[in-house]
């Protein structure tokens, strides 16, 4: 997959003016200076948003200037589907409190998406022991070892 | 109490041999396979830190820096592939030497040059930390004010192609370093009602998400059946004599830049190793042989990339600002144990710091003796597969992430911030120099707040403190030099254009 790089940054410097904004305006509503104080909590921030809004600006303006090129992303899908399952899975941690589970299924998932070789029997029982396997280190290290409760 | 007065006995105690050990043997572990890097080995281990004391943890973790840092030379002179981004260079010369029928010889080069390098580097980092320290101990809010202001100017002019968006990337990290309660008044900043915000983001859960995530994803875009075979004969790494009078002269002058290189925040090894072969091979008697497997194209940059290690350590033992990535998350470390960084480190937490010192040294002395005798092994890494790796170190980064605080809400950080960074990185905007600013906003924050408390909102107080004065007029040589050097290049682009 290819996109504008050019397009890419415009996006991406959109989305951080508008983190800047969201400061700006949450900053202002911050309670006012106390007895004693020169600058007050919502000093640092409001020039700070000002700053990173100037530097977009600026940034928007070098990259229009720029030579047009595009950035290839290998396997987007890939990159989706990983962040998606990591998601799932803390969901699934967070809401049934099923980490050990949840592990093995995460990790068993990942090895059998990203290895290419043909699917049989051989290879699902190798992806599964190497899934116990990792499962099994980190029970031992973290929760037995350092008492980590997950 | 002087450095040499030390209770050594200490460094004999089984926790820090493990220490030493483990971390040698993780980070060339680490450094061997090719996309992970020492930032990333640093961050898998930091969970286990916590039920340790500190001076093991910290040992633990710059053991590892420095084995991470000869193990990239495995992979690069044995395939061709780095290890790690300051083990590029060496490739140049490396992997020929090898193709040649010698590549023994050529990991014989690299790890004396990384060995001398890496002592040297544990050297300048004791003398200079004792140095600077009875300086720093005289900083205070103003100077600790402008010491960011110097450590963000220097960044975004050091670590990225495009100043803009390094700046931009600064202001970023500034913003996510407000989050939380304000240390003055109490008062909730951009918490936008969620309490695990009340304690701002952790430095852990951004550092897994900006390195570990963002790069597991980007080596998803490789060969993920991708084995490394190796020649496993032919792997016994040593130099004579003769070979290593050769190349002696470069060592130590790679050492310097590297350690020099180690000190500027938002450098790290990659430039290390760069500067130092490229004036090797300038002030070589046979430069034309550079990039056919010269010895000094091994051992310039791997010098430089060990010596690098050392001094990434002095700004952050002397004033509390981490010199590269991997430092950031030993400060992340030292943190929680409740070590508070800054200039009066060397005084409250001095048997530390000198621990740190002898332990680094050690550990430079046992990368050397495990690189010797166990680089056959670990060349056999080479051959895990990608598929299996990626979703091991993402798992592994993840519980790293939880461990802390055992706090889930630190994971759904890792991964958002991850994805974003995933982005970030293809569109030139800088990790290194986020992360920087987000460890030194409450410090620039705090010392700006204090200063104008004790002026009574006079900012002259600014510049009438020499310590203040003095950084100052850095901050403006530096700025001066970015816009020379970014005139000098644009010249020389428009000469080519012209002359094409």
């Amino acid at each position: 997959m290819r996109i504008s790089y050019k397009l890419a940054t415009y996006a991406i410097l959109l989305f951080f003016v508008i983190i800047a904004i969201i400061f700006y305006f949450k900053a202002s509503n911050l309670p006012v200076l106390v007895k004693g104080a020169t600058i007050g909590p919502e000093y640092f921030p409001k020039l700070n948003s000002i700053l990173l809004l100037i530097l977009c600006i600026l940034s928007f303006f070098t990259t229009i200037r720029k030579k047009e090129r595009y950035i290839k992303i290998e396997k987007p899908n890939l990159a989706v589907f990983t962040l998606i399952l990591l998601s799932l899975f803390v969901a699934a941690w967070q809401l049934l409190g099923l980490f050990y589970i949840s592990s093995f299924l995460l990790l068993l998932t990942l090895f059998m998406m990203f290895n290419p070789t043909k699917n049989s029997l051989k290879k699902v029982g190798n992806m599964m022991a190497i899934s116990l396997l990792v499962v099994l280190f980190i029970y031992l290290i973290f929760e037995k070892l350092l008492h980590v409760r997950f | 109490m002087n450095v040499f007065s030390f209770d050594f006995t200490t460094l004999l105690s089984f926790d820090v041999l493990f220490a030493v050990v483990f971390g040698t043997l993780f980070g060339i572990f680490i450094g061997v396979l090719p996309g992970v890097g020492s930032t990333i080995g640093i961050v898998l281990l930091l969970p286990l830190t916590y039920s340790m004391s500190p001076i093991m943890s910290i040992i633990m973790l710059m053991a590892l820096y420095n084995g991470g840092s000869y193990g990239g030379s495995i992979s690069s002179i044995i395939l061709g592939v780095p290890g790690t981004p300051g083990a590029t260079a060496t490739a140049i010369d490396g992997y020929p030497l090898a193709k040649k029928g010698f590549p023994g010889k050529a990991l014989g080069y690299s790890l004396t040059a990384s060995t001398i390098g890496g002592i040297f580097g544990a050297l300048c980092l004791m003398f200079l930390t004792l140095t600077l320290s009875t300086v720093t101990r005289n900083f205070r809010d103003p100077e600790f004010f402008l010491l960011g202001l110097l450590g963000l100017v220097c960044v975004a002019s050091l670590s990225s192609k495009d100043v803009v968006k390094s700046s931009v990337s600064i202001f970023m990290g500034l913003q996510f370093s407000l989050v939380g309660m304000d240390i003055f008044t109490g008062a909730k900043r951009f918490t936008f009602g969620n309490i695990n915000l009340l304690d701002g983001f952790t430095l852990v859960s951004l550092l897994i998400g900006l390195f570990a995530v963002s790069e597991a994803l980007n080596m998803l875009e490789g060969d993920l059946s991708k084995r490394h075979v190796t020649e496993k004969k032919r792997l016994k790494t040593s130099i004579s004599w003769e070979e290593f009078k050769s190349v002696v002269k470069d060592i130590f002058k790679s050492s310097v830049i590297g350690t020099s290189i180690g000190i500027l925040p938002g450098m790290g090894g990659s430039p290390a190793s760069w500067f130092s072969l490229t004036e090797a091979q300038r002030s070589s008697k046979t430069p034309e042989k550079f990039g056919t497997g010269h010895p000094n194209g091994i051992a310039a940059p791997e010098a430089a990339n060990n010596a690098c290690v050392g001094g990434s350590m002095v700004p952050l033992l002397t004033l509390g600002i981490p010199g590269s990535p991997a430092a950031a998350v030993i400060m992340g470390a030292l943190m929680i144990h409740g070590v508070q960084m800054g200039p009066m480190l060397m005084d409250t937490e001095t048997e530390l710091i000198f621990g740190i010192f002898w332990g680094f040294l050690f550990a430079v002395i046992s990368m050397y003796i495990f690189g010797r005798y166990l680089t056959t092994l670990f060349a056999r890494m080479l051959t895990l597969p990608q598929y299996i790796m990626v979703p091991i170190v993402a798992f592994i980064a993840l519980i790293g992430t939880y461990v802390p605080r055992l706090n889930i809400f630190d994971l759904w950080v890792a991964i958002i911030v991850g994805g974003i960074a995933y982005i970030l990185r293809k569109l030139d905007f800088s990790l290194p120099s986020f992360v920087l600013a987000f460890i030194l906003g409450p410090i620039m924050e705090r010392g700006l707040r204090r200063s104008l408390m004790i002026s009574r909102g006079s900012w002259s107080i600014f510049v009438t403190r020499p310590y203040c004065i003095f950084i100052i007029v850095l901050i403006v040589l530096l700025i001066i030099a970015m816009v020379f050097s970014k005139a000098k290049t644009r010249k020389a682009i428009k000469e080519k254009i012209d002359a094409e």
